[in-house]
């Protein structure tokens, strides 16, 4: 072991260690930690002096050994994993091979990159704070080992100071630094979707309304539509089998068509309306959309269906900035999408087919068949509930003439179910509906306990919105879960907003909700336009070559406020004020070639003027009999500054006379 | 110059013809309440200025010649059994003067040299286990043949020391010497002021103020000396507090109550060069050196 | 090739003695220190630049953000290791003699700032195998002279990787150090010059007693002297008291010459009176050497010793060097 080693780095090393890896345990295989537990024993033992340091044999052996394992364990989960669980390890086998300065570098330079993984991960403030606080932890390391002179405490006082003064620096990068386009694909990590799933059972949605994660947030340019228009769609689902919805093969090969670059067009009409969407990563490529809307940017493609789809899945928090223009009908439907829409199973249900038959027969228009079916679920006993009894086999007829209570999805489905049966092309719509809008803040917040399903109808000639949950409970529309089902509402859930109804409260939550969707917009999702916005409120409107030309003049200006804190200049001691004058005096006859030698004292110096040039002897002498008095007596206060005034007097008359 | 200092001065250069600066520096070095040692050949006047000197100032006074066969006690004294008393009485040496002139201490073994410094740095001598005090003020004056002369114990560096100045009397200019042929030279010395007087004088050289930044001076030549290759014998503390005190003398005697970097100057070179040294025992160079360091430290800065 | 290396070496080294010029004192500002990223630096840049393409492939601003503020804190770091070494002001102090073939200790004493340090301090010529020793503000730094005369030790390189290991910042120095060299001392038996070899028998002891050798005649009694001393006849006689005093014998200097030395060559002749001074010295006897027109006068002790020897270090050689 090397000299250099000491019980403060291996701490240190074990506090960096530890504290990376188990900010990325949920990513990690538990083989890791098993793998971490023996290489720090071995290493702790290496301390202590009871084990010798393992051979480079050794350590091979382990690398390989542990690669291999890890590989036939995590391969599974993906290429991004599996890269990831490499560094890892090669981060956890420098515990065994710590003998040179060399290695503690090579640890911190892993222990960055692992940072870097863990922001893929996680990225709310106090998230960010961490990986930075870890990265600062790394330099600490790499501190300790070449700033032995200082005390620990002084080692972390540079160091914040270190870190402090390249934050302007990194913040001015951050800011003025043109982003690049993505070059090239990187395995992304796999990872559960969240949110609505592309199947749809009764009770799904159940699920998610106990969630109060968030799901987006959104902010409008033309102000926020109206609570009962923020219908978000995010699938359609046009096939039921065995009590389930699901997308039809159809929608499947427009989703393969669209990975593989085709587009749906539609003609838009009327004004548009833009909006940002700043998505929770859910790792799926729905995308939410107010109808119709079409994206801004090129990931977000339209389907045939008016539904919303990204190239790739949302695993980060993503801003997209989509066009919505609420007076353009959905019209699409063809022949074989008409069918689908209609399709049944054969049989089942007998019930509802027999009361649809039944209206059937009254031979009414499309519309009154419509509000006949949505009159009869806000007539009779339906109750609004998310713990419904259990269905039996026949789901619809269970829900319709058995339990009457239900969530919105028995609703939709069962409200669809009676349009098929009555010849309406009509299918299931999942997404979000409502919100809570932050009027201060100007966004919009919608979590997943606000997921609904709802209907559409093509009837008159395009496809038409029915929400039968809004017949039962018009509060859910209006107002949102909470006030619709203030009992049930997140009963699992502990989190802050549970406790809204404190003032004090939900003004914290409030706060903490304004800040994090700031943090989304300006920070996580700080990009070129946002970027170019900037500068045009704070300089106007510049080119490009303008906005070169200004990164390069603040980068400038950062580094020479860097360099002056460095060298700070102006410690340099201060020359007292008679010794400003003498050198003034200096001035006048260095020109004529009297320059003060070397260990020449004021006296002689003036001494020696006074021979030279006889014509100011007497001023000059009087100079340095002042001066002497001015810096080395021993006097008051007020009688050094009458000596020092003369001082300046003489000084002025001398420059005078010499002119 | 300071008035009452002036006639001391004009006294003693008319005994000593054409020596002011050495004189003066003789005078610093007494007010300053340190030792001189004069190194110089034999008949330049030395016992001339010690005579001068304690006349003038009106203190006693006595030669003693060094030679090879010296012993502590014919300096420092000797108790002498008194067969009638049946007891040691206590015979007061030479050293018990106010100005001593050891002339030629460098013939004196060792032993005797190291008795006479050793009184002259504490002011009092220990015999039979009985202490007693030097006179105040007390002033050695030791003269020293150059070093190259045979038969000699040159005085080791710990021991010079010991006094706070070295200056060489040198030749006198032929001006001087021709005054002094012609008999212009004062034979008769009178006293001039008494022993309180000096004593009080003494006391003012202390009362010298020194301001922050002649100390500051100060500690930078000693340090130049102390890091730097081309001394080789670098500048003690004691060194620098004796520079301050004769620094402080020579300020006190040209009339002023502070210190300049001037004053700090005119006594370096009597004050540091026999401390500094020379390389490879070459005489030649010595003065040199402290000049070297004069002109390696900014008075200003 | 190699001719092309020394090329450019001579053209450094006229640089450095332009630019740097030997000085025994010499303050570190930018006009005379060097500074370049160390392979940990390089290491770390690379990974900034691997953070960087992380951070515009995954389209994530934080590891964007995180690849910038490493680089920020290189620019930082940069600064900070110049101004960890610049303003420091090195004295450089005489080193002791030595003899050839032993390592001699070159002190140097650094002044700076509390929070500057982490000096690293080696000679540009390498193969010595001895570090510094750093104490206090003190720098012993050693390296072997291999001949006598004055050695010096080249030009002195002191480098920082200050704070984080980095960047390498770093000076050449020559301070102008003169180490004195005394030649290797080659056993023998003393040789003395052929007018002391009479006295070669009783060398060294009769020095040893001295000032016990003859009765010179009777002194007054001083407390503190030997007892044995005492002229108890005297006292008998009731003519108080005296003591024997006793005189050293004068005239027994021995001679040491380098011309009745047996060695083969100059170097082994002056090897072998560099022992024969030691021996000697040890005995404390009272010598004087004679190095062809070159005297130096008896004496005994230190002094005497050292003069010897630094005679001997440099007899024969150019006086220029020092």
């Amino acid at each position: 072991m090397d000299l250099f080693f000491k019980r403060h780095h291996l701490l240190l090393i074990l506090l960096c260690y530890l504290a990376t890896t188990l900010s990325l345990s949920n990513q990690i295989h538990w083989l890791i930690f098993v793998l971490a537990v023996a290489c720090i024993g071995w290493r702790v033992g290496i301390y202590f002096g009871r084990l010798a340091a393992p051979s480079v044999m050794v350590n091979r052996v382990a690398a390989l050994l542990g690669a291999g394992v890890l590989m036939s364990v995590v391969f599974s989960q993906g290429l991004f994993s599996a890269m990831m669980h490499l560094i890892v390890l090669g981060y956890t086998l420098k515990f065994l091979e710590l003998s040179a300065r060399r290695d503690i570098n090579v640890f911190v330079c892993t222990g960055m990159v692992l940072i870097a993984v863990f922001f893929v991960f996680e990225t709310s403030v106090m998230m960010a704070l961490w990986g930075v606080l870890l990265a600062v932890l790394h330099l600490g390391l790499a501190l300790s080992l070449y700033a032995e002179h200082l005390s620990a405490k002084a080692q972390t006082r540079y160091l914040t100071k270190l870190v402090l003064i390249s934050f302007p620096l990194a913040l001015m990068l951050f800011v003025l630094l043109p982003r690049l386009p993505p070059m090239w694909k990187l395995p992304l990590q796999n990872q559960a979707t969240t949110g609505l799933s592309e199947t749809v059972n009764p009770g799904d949605i159940a699920e998610l309304s106990r969630s109060s994660a968030l799901a987006f947030r959104a902010s409008f340019a033309q102000g926020v539509p109206p609570a009962n228009e923020r219908y978000w769609r995010v699938m359609t689902m046009d096939q039921y089998v065995q009590g389930q919805w699901s997308q039809s093969e159809s929608i499947k090969s427009a989703v393969r068509l669209a990975e593989r670059g085709s587009r749906f067009n539609v003609e838009v009409a009327g004004t548009a309306q833009s909006y940002e969407l700043i998505l929770e990563p859910s790792f799926q490529t729905w995308l939410p959309s107010l109808a119709v809307s079409n994206g801004q940017n090129n990931r977000a493609n339209l389907l045939f269906n008016y539904t919303l789809r990204n190239d790739i899945p949302i695993t980060q928090r993503s801003m997209l900035r989509f066009s919505y223009f609420p007076d353009t009908p959905i019209r699409y439907l063809d022949r074989t999408m008409r069918q689908q829409n209609l399709l049944l199973p054969e049989s089942g249900n007998e019930q509802t087919r027999a009361w649809a038959a039944q209206l059937k027969q009254e031979n009414l228009s499309p519309q009154q068949q419509i509000s006949r079916v949505l009159q009869r679920y806000a007539g009779e006993n339906f109750r609004y509930t998310l713990r419904p009894p259990p269905l039996g086999q026949e789901q619809i007829d269970g829900f319709l003439f058995g339990s009457q209570a239900g969530f919105c999805v028995h609703y939709a489905s069962s409200f669809v179910y009676i349009m098929r049966l009555l010849e309406l092309p009509a299918r299931m719509v999942t997404g979000y509906q409502g919100g809570e809008w932050d009027g201060e803040g100007g966004f919009l917040t919608v979590r997943q306990y606000d997921a609904h399903a709802w209907a559409e109808v093509y009837v008159d000639g395009r496809w038409q919105r029915f929400d039968p949950t809004a017949f039962v409970a018009p509060d859910r529309v209006e107002s949102g879960l909470e006030s619709a089902l203030p009992n049930e509402f997140l009963a699992g859930d502990l989190s802050l907003i549970k406790f809204r109804s404190n003032a004090l409260v939900n003004q914290l939550y409030l706060t903490m909700a304004k800040f994090d969707y700031v943090w989304a917009v300006w920070v996580l999702n700080y990009d070129n336009q946002k970027q170019f916005d900037l500068i045009k409120r704070w300089f106007g409107d510049i080119d490009f070559f303008a906005q070169i030309w200004l990164f390069i003049g603040v980068f400038i200006a950062i580094i020479t406020l860097m360099v002056l804190w460095s060298l700070k200049p102006w410690q340099r001691p201060t020359l007292a004020r008679e010794d400003k004058l003498f050198m003034a005096l200096h001035g006048v006859f260095s020109k004529q070639g009297l320059e003060r030698l070397p260990g020449e004292t004021v006296t002689d110096y003036c001494l020696r003027i006074s021979l030279v040039s006889p014509k100011n002897a007497d001023q000059v002498m009087n100079f340095s009999r002042l001066y002497n008095r001015v810096k080395y007596a021993d006097q008051t206060s007020m009688q050094n500054e009458k000596d020092y005034l003369k001082l300046s007097l003489l000084l002025k008359l001398i420059r005078r006379r010499t002119k | 110059m300071r008035k009452n200092v002036s006639p001391i001065l004009s006294q003693l250069n008319q005994v000593i013809l054409g020596k002011e600066a050495q004189v003066e520096l003789a005078l610093v070095c007494l007010l300053a309440g340190g030792h001189l040692l004069i190194e110089d050949l034999p008949g330049m006047g030395k016992t001339t200025l010690a005579q001068g000197l304690a006349t003038t100032l009106g203190l006693s006074y006595h030669r003693v010649q060094f030679t090879s066969d010296m012993l502590p006690a014919d300096i420092l004294g000797v108790s002498i059994f008194d067969p009638q008393k049946q007891a040691f009485h206590f015979h007061k040496g030479p050293i018990f003067n106010q100005v001593l002139l050891a002339d030629e201490i460098n013939r004196a073994s060792p032993k005797t040299q190291s008795a006479l410094l050793e009184a002259m740095a504490e002011h009092q001598i220990s015999i039979d286990s009985e202490t007693y005090s030097l006179p105040e003020p007390f002033f050695v004056i030791a003269t020293q043949n150059p070093l190259d002369q045979a038969g000699t114990f040159p005085l080791p560096e710990s021991q010079l020391d010991r006094f706070m100045m070295r200056i060489e009397l040198g030749f006198p200019n032929m001006e001087a010497e021709l005054a002094m042929l012609q008999g212009k030279q004062f034979n008769q010395v009178s006293q001039v002021i008494d022993t309180a007087e000096l004593i009080s004088m003494q006391a003012q050289v202390r009362e010298v103020s020194a301001s922050a930044s002649v100390l500051n001076y100060l500690l930078r030549l000693v340090a130049e000396s102390r890091y730097n290759a081309t001394y080789p014998n670098p500048l003690s503390p004691r060194c620098s507090k004796t520079l301050l005190q004769a620094a402080k003398a020579k300020a006190w005697v040209a009339g002023r109550d502070y210190l300049l970097p001037d004053d700090v100057q005119a006594v370096f070179p009597a004050v540091t060069d026999h401390r500094l040294g020379v390389l490879g025992g070459a005489q030649s160079s010595g003065a040199a050196l402290s000049e070297t360091l004069l002109h390696a430290v900014d008075p200003l800065a | 090739m190699l001719t092309i290396r020394k090329w450019f070496k001579q053209r450094f080294d006229k640089w450095l003695k332009k630019n740097i010029p030997p000085n025994g004192k010499i303050t570190l500002t930018r006009n005379n220190l060097f500074i370049l990223p160390t392979w940990f630096g390089a290491a770390y840049l690379v990974t900034c630049f691997t953070l960087f393409l992380l951070g515009t492939n995954y389209q994530n601003n934080l590891i964007l953000f995180l690849s910038f503020l490493l680089s920020s804190i290189f620019v930082s770091c940069l600064l900070a290791s110049h101004k960890n070494m610049s303003g420091l002001t090195l004295y450089a102090a005489n080193p002791e003699p030595q003899f050839a073939e032993q390592y001699i200790a070159f002190p140097l004493k650094i002044e700076h700032r509390p929070e500057q340090g982490q000096f690293i301090f080696a000679f540009q010529q390498d193969g010595d195998g001895l570090d510094a020793l750093i104490k206090d503000q003190q720098v012993l730094i050693y390296r072997q002279a291999l001949r006598r005369g004055y050695f010096n030790p080249g030009r002195l390189t002191i480098s920082s990787v200050f704070p984080l290991g980095l960047f390498r910042v770093w000076t050449h120095v020559d301070l102008n150090w003169q180490g004195l060299v005394y030649p290797k001392p080659i056993e023998s038996a003393v040789v003395l010059d052929s007018d002391g070899a009479d006295k070669q028998a009783d060398l060294g002891r009769s020095r040893t007693q001295a000032g016990f050798d003859e009765f010179a005649g009777l002194k007054t009694y001083q407390i503190g002297e030997s007892l044995k001393s005492v002229a108890w006849k005297q006292l008998a006689q009731g003519r108080g008291w005296h003591s024997k005093a006793f005189e050293q014998a004068q005239g027994s200097a021995v001679w040491l010459n380098l011309n009745a030395q047996t060695g083969r060559d100059l170097e082994t002749k002056l090897g072998q009176l560099t022992a024969q001074v030691l021996t000697l010295d040890e005995q404390n006897a009272l010598y004087g050497l004679r190095l062809g027109t070159h005297e130096i006068a008896p004496a005994q002790g230190a002094q005497q010793r050292l003069t010897c020897l630094a005679a001997l270090a440099t007899y024969g050689l150019n006086k220029a060097v020092m």
